[in-house]
């Protein structure tokens, strides 16, 4: 497997804070990676600093081999990588649809593609079809984070990263977005994942990082992950 | 509306609006006038307000910028007015971006707060500089012509705006259904999530800003061969929250709401001059009630329909109301 994304040794800062403190890790193409730890370790700002949302103080990111650091986010996202950020920022006001085609927004020209995208997502999520015509704020928890994965798919991104798609959902729909994942995963996107349900990511991904206060304190497979019991006790609540 | 429906109340509107010459006296004539002027400027500042969502007390430097370009380049240097609209478009264009590349990085309150004091620079610039004719301003601009044809009547400045006006709405509404508006729309909504979804946020709202300095200016080249000659005085704080009254009233990013609420600022004070003294009480207690009880605008855009819409339109809408609240106040005072 290729790697598709390398974060070499990345500092990051909000003001004088340094959030990240030295972030090394790699994505390889066909992956689901999860990024593990507790409130504040900065997983949030890993996937921003990779969105280029927060500028890194030093260090590099390289996406197939290429720096992407201090690109502006619009051309990060036309380079492959599309950032779902916590708590799914889905446009209330606009329809399911609209909220669609702002996905497809770098698409520019290729009405088609646009097209497809949408049809690919409504035929991944038969709800969304239904309520195209409604306003995304009508929509409840779920559906809202099922809109917002679709809206970051139709970039086609090479890199798909989720932050906590989980939050806030119930269990049932919790498993029903996870099966999502896999699916997406499947049918060829490379995926990085946050998750405070570390249970649940680490079932749905190959490989995990654990953060702790800025740190890269493991890594491993998922499987190694999910039976160490130091792991289990401090993150998973076991 | 249905679309039939849509389309006869556009065409007889137009019918009305052209036939409103032969129909009226000079004075409401004259007041149509400044509505229309009004609809130029609302519909230039919908761009910025409405569409973008970007705040802007200072809408009236672009509106001088526009009059004053075509009033030195008439009066100084005997251009045609004709040849002067391109040259105050381009003006103004640039000094949208001079504006809006310093608040780039700010947002609501703030914004405002930046903007009104552009608005102000370019005031006092005006009363400052000998080339604008400092205080008094620059009188004695000429009179356009159509070939041997002199724009010098009431009836011929109507017109000559009501295309004006027509071209603004046409441009505007076609520019909030194109890929600009859409990522006007969603920079207005959510920022950052428009910025991770790839819309390059500096360029687009950069381009509001000029679009809308652009569609001002216009207005004001227009107002300067209207009244042949302009000052300071037209290109105050007021002014520009007269325009943004128009907006806000009749619904932000609402293209038809816009064209009303711009009528009716103009309108409403006129057609209560008939109780004098209290006229201006009597319309800022309208505005007021008008706030609390439809704070969405008389002709809301589709997207800020009722309570199922969301919490950020709902912020957006208070925001706004409660900055007319203000203004009315401050016009009581005046």
């Amino acid at each position: 497997m290729s790697t598709l994304l390398t974060i070499d040794n990345v500092h990051s800062f909000y003001g004088k804070i340094e959030a990240l403190k030295g972030i090394s890790l790699e994505v390889r193409q066909g992956e689901i990676v999860a990024l593990l730890g507790s409130n504040g370790a900065g997983k949030s700002t890993t996937l921003k600093t990779i969105s280029g949302l927060v500028r890194p103080g030093k260090g590099d990111i390289l996406l197939n081999g290429k720096s992407i650091v201090g690109l502006p986010p619009h051309q990060i996202v036309e380079a492959g990588i599309i950032h779902v950020p916590e708590g799914r920022r889905i446009f209330a006001g606009l329809t399911v649809r609209e909220n669609l085609e702002l996905g497809g927004f770098t698409q520019k020209k290729k009405k088609d593609v646009i097209a497809a995208g949408i049809e690919q997502a409504f035929s991944m999520f038969p709800r969304l079809k239904e309520r195209s015509t409604q306003l995304g704020g009508t929509l409840s928890g779920g559906e809202q984070q099922m809109l917002a994965i679709c809206r970051g798919l139709m970039a086609r991104p090479k890199l798909l990263m989720l932050d906590e798609p989980s939050m806030g959902l119930a269990p049932i729909i919790v498993q029903e977005i996870m099966h999502i994942i896999r699916e997406i995963n499947k049918q060829g996107t490379t995926i990085l994942l946050i998750e405070q349900n570390a249970k649940a990511a680490l079932r749905l991904a190959h490989r995990g990082y654990v953060l702790e206060t800025g740190r890269i304190v493991m890594e491993n497979t998922a499987e190694v992950l999910r039976g160490d019991q130091s792991i289990v006790k401090a993150y998973l609540g076991a | 509306m249905n679309p039939l429906g849509k389309k006869l109340s556009i065409i007889l509107s137009l019918v009305v609006a052209c036939c409103l010459p032969f129909l009226t006296n000079n004075y409401w004539l004259d007041v149509a006038t400044l509505a229309l002027f009004y609809i130029v400027l609302a519909q230039g500042l919908n761009v910025v307000v409405g569409f973008a969502g970007l705040l802007d007390l200072g809408y009236a430097a672009f509106f001088a910028v526009g009059a004053y370009t075509t009033g030195i380049l008439m009066t100084v240097y005997q251009w045609s007015f004709w040849l002067t609209l391109p040259v105050s478009m381009a003006i103004a264009a640039v000094v949208g971006v001079i504006i809006g590349a310093p608040t780039l990085r700010l947002r609501s309150d703030y914004l405002a707060i930046v903007t009104l004091g552009f608005g102000e620079i370019i005031r006092i610039l005006a009363i400052n500089l000998d080339i604008t004719g400092s205080a008094s301003g620059i009188y004695g601009i000429p009179r356009p012509s159509i070939g041997s044809y002199m724009l010098a009547g009431q009836m011929d400045f109507y017109y000559l705006i009501l295309i004006i006006a027509i071209l603004a709405v046409l441009a505007v509404k076609r520019l909030g259904s194109s890929r600009i508006g859409r990522a006007w729309m969603y920079i207005r909504e959510d920022e950052d999530a428009a910025e991770a979804m790839g819309i390059n946020r500096i360029k687009m709202k950069l381009l509001a800003y000029s679009i809308g300095a652009v569609i001002g200016s216009l207005g004001g080249s227009v107002f300067a061969v209207k009244m042949s000659a302009i000052a300071p005085l037209s290109f105050s704080f007021t002014q520009s929250i007269m325009i943004l009254l128009a907006v806000v009233l009749g619904g932000l990013g609402s293209i038809p709401g816009v064209v009303l609420g711009a009528v009716l600022v103009i309108a409403l004070p006129e057609l209560l001059r008939s109780v004098e003294d209290w006229r201006y009480l009597i319309f800022g207690v309208a505005l007021v009630a008008m706030m609390l009880f439809r704070p969405q605008g008389l002709w809301p855009a589709r997207y800020d329909t009722g309570k199922d819409s969301a919490h950020e339109a709902d912020t957006l809408r208070t925001e706004g109301s409660d900055r007319d609240v203000q203004l009315d106040s401050e016009k009581c005072n005046a």
